[in-house]
């Protein structure tokens, strides 16, 4: 929960595994950073391995190891949260 | 695999690619009637491509992955990614343009890739229907922004 006078970011993470919170967003501090609401995501939406899989926010992929302000990010933020895309074979 | 856990399987899969995932990445959802899966990508360059996932006896294989046009036609040519995963040449048991990665069929039966199996990624987060699908997302949207 954000305290008085933060600045906040409203935020939800989006998979093919469902989407987390299951209703509306969750109102966090600008300085969280975004692995946290990531790892909640993984745990409620049985998502157990996630090597190889990026985080993009309106087209962009962000770094889930810093903060939604270090990321740019404000207001409404949609999570995209699933595996990159895969290598190709070479055949 | 039996029929009937195949197809709850699947269902239970599809039924997780959700509105707000469509909304989000601007997918078109065709079919989702077992076995078969259709999901059309958009781009804002107006580049549009359908994907047909025939997903008979999920999960025990992968799905077999065509290229279609927005009116479900096969298209006999792909755009190459720079991955090359997008394979523009003939699979030699369809013929037709295939995705050459890992979780579709195409690769797994493919002669470079037999020994590439299948049962090493079934049941990851990474190859559910949706971690497939994304996966291809991803490498349209290389392509196409």
């Amino acid at each position: 929960m954000a305290e008085h006078n933060e600045r906040t970011v409203d935020v939800r993470v989006i998979t093919t595994s469902g989407v987390y919170p299951e209703a509306g967003f969750e109102t966090l501090p600008e300085h969280e950073v975004v692995k946290t609401i990531i790892e909640k995501a993984n745990k409620k939406l049985h998502i157990t391995n996630t090597n190889g899989w990026i985080a993009v926010v309106a087209g962009r992929k962000i770094d889930i190891n810093r903060s939604y302000r270090e990321n740019g990010l404000s207001g409404r933020v949609e999570i995209d949260w699933g595996p990159d895309h895969g290598a190709g074979g070479d055949a | 695999m039996h029929e009937a856990a195949s197809r709850a399987l699947f269902e239970e899969e599809v039924s997780k690619i959700g509105p707000d995932l469509l909304h989000l990445r601007g997918w078109t959802l065709f079919s989702k009637e077992f076995p078969v899966l259709e999901i059309g990508f958009s781009a804002q360059d107006g580049a549009r491509l359908r994907l047909n996932l025939m997903c008979d006896d999920w999960n025990e294989r992968p799905p077999s992955v065509q290229f279609q046009d927005w009116e479900g036609r096969p298209l006999s040519a792909i755009q190459r990614d720079p991955a090359g995963v997008f394979n523009n040449s003939a699979h030699p048991a369809t013929g037709k343009p295939f995705v050459c990665m890992k979780g579709a069929r195409e690769y797994h039966t493919h002669p470079s890739h037999i020994a590439d199996a299948w049962e090493t990624v079934r049941g990851t987060d990474k190859f559910t229907l949706g971690g497939i699908l994304t996966q291809l997302w991803h490498v349209w949207r290389s392509l196409h922004k």
